[in-house]
């Protein structure tokens, strides 16, 4: 069993980074993980494994927002059955964090404290919710980190705050990273994809039975779904002086019309099903 | 009735719906509309013009209600209720209605904590109760104070609530749920297409970008699971466990992990994974499915608190999961712990709900099933009767309380007659949940599934086919078995064509007219094995009719027990004519082995069975296959118990006096080698055992007999002497490998590398090459005087050596290290021992420096400067 819900990416049998599984099938990764790949690419192009050295799943790149640095991906098989999904969380200044995702088993794992959340402008331009970072372990470049996603401590909690997208390099010596680094947060993730998007989501549950209509047609239809209700409205309140509300008519025509009406009433109360 | 009052109640209903779908500028002409009219109803002396309350009318007055409600209309609202308030107290499902249009009502009106705790404290019906606690819970608004509960309230504010759809919705999701609970599916399809219209709705009201969207999808998408579930569409159910899983993780970003609706709709979407593992038979993703729940459970408890009814509700699942993954793995201890874990859920739904509960109820019942099951594999016909005795006392207590039609009473009815018919006939324990007493996973089911006689969900992946629907549905298919014509039923054995496989089933075709399903689960005695690996289209397969008929049109089957039934008829026949029976062995346990026996059973061979002999260690025996002998055959309980002892000592009497003539003073057999002792290797000739003496396994000198032969290993021997006699034959195995010594001495090179073998006080013994045993005398390890070998020589060491002389007799080499090493010239390093090994096996240039490392370029010239140190000439060594 796999600790942490999280997959190495691979990108032509590269290993590019790490992603974190929001559902059984759906990877979030750092768009440069799987550099060139678009909808649609060949099965093969993108893979994920679970953990080090376990086998590769295809993937299929389903969105990407090169401008934020986001991939989505869907695995060809379901690998729910496995881990423990994680509870996408927000998290505060001070909170200590862990990163499970690393290159290699000879990597070190990465840990540290939570500055602060803001907006921030990735390298590529895009500007996305962030978690900046500080890790304990200065290793001067933290490649292959990225993509990977990153969980508030304590581990037992299984909460993911976000992905590893960025490192802030060493403002004296430029090739190198210095210990900062920043994540998408996860919250800003998921409303980033349209396919992730409630709208996107609904939709796909409607299937067909709910076409997309222009909203007074829907307005109509929804809590009158038989004309017939819309005109025996338009014929009581003729005939009731409906918008006086009852007081205006004369008792003998209103215990005649209330008589038809609650016939009428009665019978297509039988016929409509809706509430 | 009331027929002015019912007139004008629908026609309130009705006016309140299109005020709320109004364009704005019309509403408060419309408002005022409705409220004259409410002011109208308001004033009708009910207790008068008491009307006749049905469903429908409760349904608009409740609906006009919240409505009013919201229009502002308390007096109006408070007027509808209460005249609903009487005639829900009857009927259980209006009263899960009416408290549903309270507590929205009551919601509004911030008065949630003083109406709900009478109603879950009261003697209402724990059902409803627990029913409303669990929809107050899950939505958030049961207890501001937990973490994100004001968030919720803020997210269902004014803003909202503004759209009529909005309290539309919330109204339709419990009459969908209400619906579901009732088990009245036809409304529960409807209620489905309602909400999915008002999501529509909701979704151009408020824009789709809008909070309150995220809880509309978890709700739909929730709705839509439990549906499929319960309709058994394991297709649908994974497509929208899918959208689920994105929803709850939607709701965790924006209300947080701790938040009711994020638990519960991860409470949801971790029982639907854990149906959809048990509808594709994979123990594994059942085993994770316990944990998951289980750990879920313990975090609800520390969120709600272990008393909270969602908390106590996924306490159930967990142990009913548990139930469920023991009686796949067939453990008895397992099924004990989930009975006492079962136990330990019913006292505290008990405390929580009330005894007649559904949630109860099942937990009760499943653990009296899983007790019924340990007492059937311990064989307790007193602990059997004393299981179904509280069984039938439970289906009793909620047959009476809740009725004899509902759902619940109907499941545990259900498993109580699966128990008396176990009870009364001998069907095997073994079996496990499909044959057993099944466990109850869902309340819900449909009416439809009134043939069915275990509760736990079939899945069907595709929609029956024309060919199925078109016969007959009310009526058992005819077909023709041994020659006469009958309608199946369930228990017949019936072959049929395999006509489709997928991955969670086979489709068959039963008599050209009939259609029937194997579920993979039914396929195969081994668990997880993959239908395309057990038949293929085209087949004739021989299956067993689970049941009839269902919804779906599809006849359930099941290859498992029809190969069960006729492995019991042939393995019985077998035991009556003593005949042994094969098999592979599958697991290796302390007490003995287990086999999968190659006509369908699974079977134990006690470990003093095994062999003749007692046998230390079984593992080597492993994937073995084995012949045996049957000992105890017990149907009732499914144990088939074998000798192999038995079988091999019978064998060996029969065919031991005939084998013997056969063998001849230097015949070359073949055998297996049945034992390894300390003097030798026992060979099984085929019913005459042999004993290859130690010193007749290898010509090189061995310690132990392991060192050449393990058992179970086949090898060729020549017969050295055959005595009529006496046990066992005089065999070799070293006959029959080259003699090393001939070779040696033909070709003996000046130097040789070898390995220390042994450290004697006069000396040491080394290995020259793989089969020739030398020996350096102490004088000759060094220059200086050496008191004992380990001053020079270590067990292992390979070291260079001069020949010095042979002695034929001994088959021995005599060698010397002083005289290898020429004093005041340099040691040879590591890896010149290596070029030399290699040059001196007659490598070529090239593979010696692709194995040491080296530019071949730079081989000659290591060799030469290998020859300087040991004082050769350049083509010497």
């Amino acid at each position: 069993m796999a600790d942490f819900p999280w997959v190495r990416i691979y990108h032509h049998g590269v290993n590019r980074g790490g992603g974190i599984l929001l559902t059984s099938q759906l990877v979030v990764t750092a768009a440069h993980c799987v550099p060139g790949a678009c909808v649609g690419h060949p099965d093969d192009e993108v893979t994920a494994s679970m953990g080090h050295g376990a086998a590769q799943v295809p993937a299929r790149l389903v969105e990407r927002l090169d401008a934020k640095d986001l991939a989505l991906l869907k695995l060809s098989q379901p690998m729910a059955a496995m881990v423990r999904l994680p509870w996408a969380s927000r998290c505060r200044r001070g909170d200590g964090w862990f990163a499970p995702s690393r290159p290699t088993m000879s990597d070190p794992e990465l840990d540290g404290s939570v500055t602060g959340t803001m907006t921030y402008e990735c390298v590529s331009g895009g500007v996305v919710e962030a978690v900046q970072l500080t890790t304990q372990a200065h290793l001067g470049n933290y490649e292959g980190y990225s993509g990977g996603p990153v969980f508030l401590a304590p581990e037992e909690a299984n909460k993911v705050i976000g992905i590893l997208i960025e490192q802030y390099p060493d403002r004296i010596d430029l090739d190198r990273a210095s210990n900062t680094l920043f994540a998408a947060a996860i919250e800003g993730v998921i409303e980033q994809f349209d396919t992730l998007s409630t709208g996107y989501l609904l939709r796909s549950l409607f299937e067909h039975s709910v076409p997309e209509k222009p909203r007074d047609e829907v307005r109509k239809t929804v809590p009158l779904d038989e004309s017939g209700w819309a005109a025996a409205e338009r014929a009581a309140a003729t005939v009731l002086g409906w918008h006086a509300g009852f007081d205006v008519v004369d008792p003998e025509i209103r215990s005649v019309h209330q008589a038809l009406v609650s016939k009428w009433v009665t019978r297509h109360a039988d016929e409509a099903g809706d509430l | 009735m009331s027929e002015p009052f019912r007139a004008m109640l629908v026609m309130l209903h009705r006016s309140l719906v299109s005020t709320f779908s109004a364009p704005k500028e019309d509403l408060p002409r419309r408002q005022g509309d409705c409220s004259s009219l409410a002011r109208r109803i308001a004033e009708f002396r009910l207790d008068e013009t008491t009307p006749t309350w049905d469903e429908r009318l409760v349904e608009h007055c409740l609906s006009a209600a919240v409505l009013l409600e919201h229009l502002g209309e308390r007096e109006a609202a408070s007027v509808l209720l209460a005249a609903c308030r009487r005639s829900a107290e009857h009927d259980p499902v209006t009263l899960a209605r009416f408290t549903s249009a309270e507590l929205l009502i009551n919601t509004r009106r911030g008065a949630q904590g003083q109406l709900l705790g009478p109603w879950v404290a009261s003697g209402a019906p724990g059902e409803v109760a627990a029913r409303l606690t669990t929809n107050v819970t899950l939505s958030g608004r049961y207890d501001h104070a937990l973490p994100g509960g004001e968030e919720t309230t803020s997210l269902l504010g004014e803003e909202a609530f503004a759209g009529g759809s909005v309290a539309h919705f919330a109204l339709t999701s419990f009459a969908f749920d209400n619906a579901i609970f009732a088990a009245r599916l036809t409304d529960a399809r409807a209620a489905l297409g309602r909400l999915e219209h008002l999501a529509a709705a909701i979704m151009t009201d408020l824009g789709e970008s809008h909070p309150y969207l995220g809880l509309v999808l978890l709700a739909l998408s929730s709705a839509k699971c439990a549906l499929a579930a319960v309709e058994g569409n394991l297709q649908d159910l994974r497509r929208y466990a899918d959208v689920l899983a994105v929803a709850v993780q939607r709701a965790s970003a924006q209300l947080g992990p701790e938040h009711a609706q994020t638990i519960g709709g991860l409470a949801n979407l971790t029982h639907i994974e854990f149906e959809i593992a048990l509808a594709s038979g994979s123990p594994h993703e059942v085993r994770w499915c316990v944990e998951n729940l289980t750990w879920l459970e313990r975090h609800a408890g520390s969120v709600f608190g272990s008393g909270h009814p969602t908390t106590v509700i996924l306490a159930m699942n967990a142990a009913v999961a548990q139930l469920e993954s023991a009686r796949q793995q067939r453990s008895v201890a397992m099924i004990q712990d989930a009975e006492s874990q079962l136990l330990a859920v019913a006292r505290r739904s008990e405390d929580r709900f009330g005894s007649f509960h559904p949630c109860t109820a099942i937990a009760r019942s499943n653990a009296a099933s899983a007790g019924f099951d340990v007492a059937r594999a311990r064989r307790s016909r007193p602990h059997l009767e004393r299981m179904v005795t509280v069984l039938e006392d439970t289906v009793s207590q909620v047959s009476n309380s809740l009725g004899a039609g509902h759902a619940t009473a109907r499941a545990l009815t259900r498993q109580l007659r699966a128990c008396h018919r176990l009870l009364a006939s001998d069907t095997p324990w073994t079996e496990g949940a499909g044959g057993g007493t099944g466990t109850i996973v869902r309340t819900v089911e449909d009416e439809m599934w009134g043939l069915d006689d275990d509760y736990v969900p079939v899945y069907e992946t595709s929609p029956p086919t024309g060919r199925g629907r078109a016969a007959d549905e009310s009526e058992a298919p005819i077909v023709v078995i041994d020659g006469k014509v009958k309608r199946l039923e369930p228990g017949d054995v019936v072959e049929c064509l395999v006509t489709r496989v997928t991955a969670d089933g086979v489709l068959v075709d039963i008599n050209g007219l009939t259609e029937g399903l194997i579920p993979a689960g039914e396929l195969s005695l081994r668990q997880s094995v993959r239908p395309e690996d057990v038949v293929s289209v085209g087949d004739t397969v021989e299956t067993m009719v689970l049941r009839g008929r269902g919804a779906s049109g599809l006849m359930r089957l099941s290859l498992r027990m029809a190969r069960h039934e006729r492995a019991w008829n042939i393995i019985a026949k077998l035991e009556a004519a003593g005949e042994p029976v094969r098999g592979k062995v599958v697991a290796v346990v302390e007490d003995g082995l287990f086999l999968d026996l190659d006509i369908g059973l699974r079977a134990f061979l006690p470990a003093s069975a095994v062999e003749l002999h007692s046998v230390p260690d079984l593992r080597s025996y492993a994937g073995r296959e084995l012949e045996a002998k049957i000992v105890e055959l017990d149907r009732s309980l499914g144990n088939v118990v074998l000798s192999r002892g038995v079988w091999l000592a019978l064998r060996s009497v029969r065919t031991r006096g005939k084998r013997l003539t056969e063998l001849r003073q230097g015949d070359v057999r073949r055998g297996v080698v049945s034992l390894v002792v300390n003097f030798g290797a026992f060979v099984d000739l085929g019913g005459v055992d042999g004993l290859v003496d130690v010193s007749e396994l290898s010509w090189r000198h061995i310690d132990h007999p392991s060192e050449v032969v393990e058992v179970g290993q086949e090898v060729r021997v020549e017969v050295l002497d055959v005595d009529m006699d006496r046990e066992p034959v005089s065999l070799s195995l070293k006959a029959l490998q080259e003699d090393p010594w001939p070779r040696f001495t033909r070709g003996t090179p000046q130097f040789v590398l070898c390995e220390v073998t042994r450290l004697a006080p006069f000396g040491v013994f080394v290995r020259v090459g793989d089969d020739v045993d030398g020996l350096i005398h102490i004088a000759e390890l060094a220059e200086h005087r050496v008191a004992i070998p380990q001053e020079v020589v270590r067990v292992g060491e390979q070291v260079a050596a001069k020949i010095i002389g042979l002695e034929p007799e001994q088959r021995r080499v005599l060698l010397s290290l002083k005289q290898a090493m020429d004093p005041g010239r340099k040691p040879l390093s590591q890896r010149e021992w290596e070029i030399l090994r290699l040059v001196a096996e007659g490598r070529s240039q090239r593979e010696v420096a692709t194995t040491v490392h080296m530019p071949q370029s730079a081989v000659a010239l290591a060799v030469s400067q290998i020859n300087r140190k040991l004082g050769l000439r350049d083509e010497e060594p």
